[in-house]
């Protein structure tokens, strides 16, 4: 059994407005799993469903299991106890999730008290440790120091190491380099990486960038208009992807070392489950679609080495290419 | 407007002119009684129907070289014509502030907040259209915003929405029809493309690239992300704090980086096969 499971989970709000449908995915212990897709594909909602936060007036349906337990039957106690010690999340923009007027020592101590059990002296010590281990030089002056005189990339790190000291299991990062200048992302990036493995933490790694997610995840679950669509071994996932919008996705971002002479592109707009047409939400936009594509929509299948949600994967398997490949 | 595809990949699609010149940019802004420099000593210019890539991270200086070109800001030394004339500044005449927007026009990076909500796509390319067009009829001026709005891709009923309705790539378009109403000779593109979805990214840089064909305009591009000025860059720019530190070919620039800022955000930038590395310089200590 993985550390969390996620079975079948379904979310719709006000008038049965689908959010997500059905997501079923599971991220193990010193696992990296990375959830791609754009805007409206649920991804964010997914991160919060692990916490049991939810829009207001929405139903859902399934289950979420962390580590055996199901986290939507847990009362208030228990689910407190849950998000300050086993599960940490890490958002895009640090200083919208930072208390301003209070300063670095505080913050973290406030979560080491909370969570460890630690009085004033002990939490301060560990505190000084915790920026160390992120790579934050002159560790004690900086406790007294507020986020304003921060960088962003130096109060992501500062986040990554409350979520270090909370002795979390599992680590949601929701696109936590996307506001950061590409140099420090790839030192947020390799400091995650780096914790994961030595902490054998569990890591859900929320993002727009293929290329960034499988350069540190294990497994890639591309996610479109609410559900899974493709599920597999990251690398494997980007030299042969499955599903056409796993491919389309690879083939429309620029190149760094070359120039085309047009991206391909995917017609139309990404769409969220409300407004998914009928058959496979992404039919409309879809090269390969043929008619049972627009009446039915196809079922997450297993494969050989994941889970693909396409009716024609199988005869498509030699002929989808992205025209790029992770591995020389 | 109809849009053909008539160039090919790096084969230069400049013409010899240039439209933009800018010759020892200084810009100094004073905070908390410190001044800080925030561009120093940058030159370069912008030949006709060519791309220029601006490129740097945060505090390198290039939003203040879009806004010292605008007129926005007045630089504290060094020049910059536009068209041969000499941008002058203290400039405050409508016909002249007209006369530059013919010239310059910039499109931002965040289509949610430069946009009247109040205005849908048709209104706000007609007011563009009413102020340097008035001379023409305006069952002309409706014909060329139609044919305008049809270049960007923004259909019947989404050309009269207002922008709360319209996703950030639709919202982008408008900004997009809005500079190319006035006819600029010079487009500046800052971080134009960078809060879009991927594959709406690239329809807007395909969008681009076909509208210049088309047209022959110059474009500024500014951008943080590297891949999207190899697409779109004939020539590049690398600023760092303010001052340029390398400069060339996109091609040869990316491919064979001369200065080591360069070649560190070349190796930053996530591609296939790529693993993050770390900086000498900031090095995390070994777990113990």
């Amino acid at each position: 059994m993985a550390l969390l499971e996620l079975h079948d989970l379904a979310v719709s709000a006000g008038r049965r407005r689908p959010l997500l449908e059905r997501i079923t995915l599971t991220v193990d212990s010193g696992e990296a799993l990375g959830l791609v897709g754009e805007s409206g594909s649920g991804k964010s909602l997914t991160a919060r469903a692990i916490l049991k936060v939810f829009p207001n007036n929405s139903q859902v349906s399934g289950r979420v299991t962390f580590d055996g337990d199901s986290v939507l039957d847990m009362d208030a106690s228990a689910l407190q106890r849950y998000r300050r010690t086993q599960v940490a999340m890490i958002f895009q923009d640090p200083f919208a999730a930072i208390n301003p007027l209070r300063s670095i020592g505080d913050f973290l101590a406030e979560g080491l008290r909370v969570s460890q059990g630690l009085n004033r002296r002990a939490a301060e010590e560990r505190a000084v440790q915790l920026l160390d281990s992120v790579g934050i030089s002159r560790a004690r002056t900086r406790l007294r120091h507020f986020p304003h005189e921060f960088s962003g990339g130096m109060l992501q790190r500062v986040m990554i190491a409350g979520a270090l000291g909370s002795g979390a299991r599992l680590i949601l990062a929701d696109e936590p380099t996307t506001a950061l200048d590409v140099s420090i992302q790839a030192e947020v990036v390799l400091l995650l990486d780096e914790l994961r493995k030595e902490n054998d933490l569990a890591l859900l790694f929320i993002t727009h960038d293929l290329d960034l997610a499988v350069a540190i995840c294990d497994r890639i679950a591309v996610m479109y208009a609410g559900r899974v669509v493709e599920d597999r071994p990251a690398v494997q996932l980007y030299d042969q992807p499955r599903h056409p919008y796993t491919a389309a996705l690879i083939g429309c971002r620029p190149a760094v070392d070359e120039r085309v002479d047009r991206l391909a592109s995917i017609p139309g707009n990404p769409v969220s489950a409300a407004t998914a047409p009928n058959g496979c939400s992404f039919n409309e936009r879809c090269s390969h679609a043929v008619d049972l594509c627009r009446l039915e929509l196809p079922d997450l299948t297993a494969e050989a080495d994941g889970r693909v949600r396409c009716h024609r994967s199988v005869e498509l398997a030699e002929t989808l290419v992205s025209g790029r490949r992770w591995t020389a | 407007m109809t849009v053909q595809q008539t160039h090919h990949a790096n084969e230069p699609r400049a013409t010899g002119t240039a439209v933009v010149e800018a010759t020892g940019l200084r810009k100094t802004f004073r905070l908390d009684h410190r001044e800080f420099v925030a561009v120093d000593n940058v030159s370069f210019d912008v030949l006709r129907g060519e791309c220029l890539g601006l490129v740097g991270e945060s505090g390198s200086g290039k939003t203040t070289v879009a806004k010292l070109l605008l007129g926005i800001e007045r630089p504290d030394a060094g020049s910059i014509t536009v068209n041969g004339r000499p941008r002058d500044h203290g400039v405050t005449k409508a016909r002249e502030r007209r006369r530059r927007a013919r010239e310059t026009q910039i499109v931002f990076q965040d289509p949610y907040t430069s946009l009247d909500p109040r205005q849908s796509a048709h209104q706000a390319v007609m007011e563009v259209l009413r102020l340097h067009f008035g001379e023409l009829s305006g069952a002309r001026r409706e014909k060329r915003a139609d044919e305008l709005l049809d270049a960007v891709g923004l259909d019947t009923r989404r050309r009269h929405a207002l922008p709360i309705n319209l996703s950030g790539g639709q919202r982008q378009r408008i900004g997009i029809a809005r500079a190319l109403a006035a006819e600029p000779d010079v487009i500046i593109l800052d971080e134009a493309v960078s809060g879009l979805d991927v594959s709406i990214q690239a329809q807007v840089l395909n969008l681009l690239a076909d509208l210049q064909a088309e047209t022959g305009m110059s474009y500024i591009f500014i951008s943080h992300d590297l891949s999207v000025i190899r697409q779109l860059a004939d020539r590049v720019i690398v600023m760092r704090d303010g001052t340029i530190v390398e400069r060339g070919q996109t091609a040869k620039v990316f491919d064979d980086p001369q200065h080591p800022y360069t070649q560190m955000l070349r190796a930053a930038a996530p591609r296939p096969g790529w693993r993050p590395e770390r900086r000498a310089a900031e090095s995390r200590p070994q777990a113990t």
